[in-house]
């Protein structure tokens, strides 16, 4: 049996009395792409942030190639490297043109030298086609740009798995094709991805499987076919019906990419 | 005397590279405007270089101002050698600014800066005499209350001023990170000072700390020990502001960026150090140069105990009868506020407008 790159065990987290997550266990194979949907305040962040250990969870464990980050003396910051994230407001840094804010992680965590850093950073914003732009700052881009800015910082830590927290969904609706067309050419070129979306299009065209959370728990699992042809528990089939008609849509649009990719 | 060339001259030199520097600068940046309306980001790196360039060549004007009034005695051969000097390393600096940024002929560009410097060698030829006829012949008491106000209070009043500032800030940031990052009783502490602090009159501290506890500077000379205990005043009273200022920096960073810097792996130290600071300081700029405006004109409280600063030595001048006393506080009052007013506005109003360029602050 191949070992999964990240094994998530039976995490729980709870915020006071509020208990967000409940026994959360999934694996994720290497080159893999999930998606995470559900409602909102089902707890998808928090999963996210567990994972990543910003919120470590209260129990369980997380396993990363095997070892436990989970466990007490690990060093968060060098499992943190990788681990890459994105996050729904971008959170870039204002003060650092897009070609810095790619570039700091390299020089300062990773210790290399300014012209190699930036020779790293320029590559990943090529894959994010943003190489016009690395000169500006973060107030100077679009929200669409400033997502891919934010995507090529995590990429350029070269990290194992990057997690995408509803990474279009602060974005107008014409700039989120350009994002979502990224992260389609990131999971073909194989990056491992962890995705909280409501993109039932970009889940359709890239993940093995979706996850549905609700209340802090994975209520159904399984590939985009099954969703979309017999998802069985009606929680799941009442929250689809309302996706449809908020993102219907958005689809569309994702499907005439993928068409112009067959032409 | 130290200079050959009175003191007078150096000035009409200083202010003659100054208004050069001015001149130079705008026609550049009209320049700059019309060839770029469509291109607004050629726009923006050419001028931040131009005025980079543009403030050393100022630097090198006003030294070569100063070290040619050692040699030079006769004031006119002193104003035309300096003149000439300015306008041929403006013309030099000019026409390598110009090749620079539009990547044109050195010879073409030379051309350009040479009749741009030209015309502005007339101008200031004539601003010069101007400037020479109106301070030296028609109203020579202003030149001299001047003079003396620079000779003998401008250094101790900047040299105040920008050591209760340094003090202030070392202090100011302190205390900002105790009241943020550390525990409870520092934290305690912290507002303690703040509050302390800021409900003392500033005459009463430096009273306190010059005559009230005269043991405190026991091993400097007696009148340095008044100029220490005023910048000890100043610096403890600004840093219980200037704590304010960095906390309000610090908590304006949000903390998206913070959770950011961490995912990449960056440690607590380094996202402090890399993201928050850098911001930090941008932020506090204008507040900051309020707070230097609030010192530099509170600075004159150290006349009260004798030190000598521009305030107190205006006094002295101006003791002599009642015209000359209107007339030194108005000078000085001038100086006070030349100093204050550029400053305020560069690291004011630019840094407001910059910062919300940038979207930073909560702008
Ligand atoms: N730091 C916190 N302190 C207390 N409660 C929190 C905290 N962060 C999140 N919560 C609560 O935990 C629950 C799950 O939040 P979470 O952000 O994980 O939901 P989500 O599924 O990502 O929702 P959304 O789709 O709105 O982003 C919410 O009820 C939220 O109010
Ligand atoms: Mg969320």
């Amino acid at each position: 049996m191949v070992e999964p790159l990240l094994r998530v065990s039976d995490v729980s987290k709870s915020y006071d009395e509020l208990q967000v997550l409940k026994d959360v266990s999934f694996d994720l194979l290497e080159r893999d792409v999930k998606v995470i949907f559900g409602p909102s305040g089902s707890g998808k962040s928090t999963l996210l942030r567990c994972i990543n250990m910003l919120n470590p969870p209260d129990k369980g464990k997380i396993f990363l190639r095997g070892n436990n980050i989970t466990a007490p003396k690990v060093d968060l910051n060098t499992i943190r490297t990788r681990i890459g994230m994105v996050f729904q407001h971008f959170n870039l840094f204002a003060h650092l043109k897009a070609i810095d804010n790619v570039s700091i992680g390299l020089r300062r965590v990773k210790g290399l030298k300014k012209q190699e850093a930036y020779e790293k950073a320029f590559k990943a914003l090529d894959r994010v086609k943003l190489t016009e732009w690395a000169d500006h700052y973060p107030a100077q881009l679009s929200g669409g740009q400033q997502q891919r800015v934010g995507i090529a910082r995590a990429l350029a830590m070269e990290p194992d798995l990057i997690l995408f927290d509803e990474p279009t969904s602060a974005l107008d609706p014409e700039l989120i094709g350009e994002v979502l067309q990224v992260m389609l050419d990131l999971a073909k070129a194989g990056t491992t991805m962890l995705v909280v979306t409501h993109e039932m299009g970009f889940a359709r065209a890239v993940a093995s499987e979706l996850l549905f959370i609700d209340k802090g728990i994975i209520i159904e699992r399984g590939t985009p076919e099954h969703f979309s042809v017999s998802p069985t528990s009606d929680r799941v089939k009442q929250f689809l019906q309302q996706l449809d008609v908020l993102y219907g849509s958005h689809e569309k649009l994702l499907d005439i990419l993928d068409e112009e990719e067959k032409i | 005397m130290l200079f050959q060339t009175d003191l007078r001259y150096i000035g009409m030199g200083t202010i003659n590279s100054f208004l050069i520097f001015l001149f130079g600068i705008y026609i550049i940046k009209w320049f700059l405007k019309k060839k770029n309306t469509a291109n607004t980001k050629v726009w923006d790196i050419s001028f931040n270089k131009n005025i980079r360039l543009s403030l050393i060549w100022l630097i090198f004007n006003l030294l070569i101002s100063v070290s040619f009034s050692f040699f030079i005695n006769n004031v006119i051969v002193y104003l035309l050698t300096q003149l000439c000097v300015s306008i041929v390393s403006d013309i030099f600096i000019g026409a390598i600014i110009v090749q620079k940024l539009f990547s044109k002929h050195l010879v073409e560009s030379f051309k350009f800066v040479f009749s741009i410097q030209l015309i502005l060698f007339g101008i200031s030829i004539i601003l010069g005499f101007l400037l020479i006829i109106t301070f030296g012949y028609i109203f020579p008491e202003i030149s001299d209350v001047l003079l003396f106000i620079i000779e003998f209070g401008l250094l101790s009043t900047i040299f105040i001023t920008a050591l209760s500032l340094i003090m202030g800030i070392v202090l100011g940031l302190t205390l900002a990170i105790m009241r943020l990052y550390a525990g409870k009783e520092l934290y305690w502490l912290a507002s303690g000072y703040e509050k302390l602090f800021r409900g003392i009159p500033l005459l009463v501290l430096i009273f306190i700390f010059s005559a009230g506890l005269p043991g405190i500077f026991w091993y400097l000379e007696p009148l340095d020990r008044l100029l220490a205990s005023v910048i000890l005043a100043l610096g403890i009273r600004s840093g219980a502001y200037q704590s304010q200022i960095f906390r309000g920096a610090i908590l304006s960073v949000n903390r998206g960026q913070l959770e950011a810097a961490q995912s990449i792996g960056m440690n607590k130290m380094q996202s402090f150090r890399y993201i928050v600071l850098p911001q930090a300081f941008r932020i506090a700029m204008p507040g900051w140069s309020n707070e230097y405006a609030v010192v530099i004109k509170d600075s004159s409280f150290a006349g009260a105990i004798g030190t000598f600063e521009m305030t107190l030595v205006a006094t002295i001048w101006g003791y002599r009868s009642v015209e000359l006393f209107t007339l030194s506080m108005g000078v000085v009052a001038i100086v006070y506020f030349l100093f204050t007013f550029p400053v305020t506005q560069l690291f004011g109003q630019q840094q407001v407008k910059k910062l919300k360029k940038l979207g930073m602050g909560g702008g």
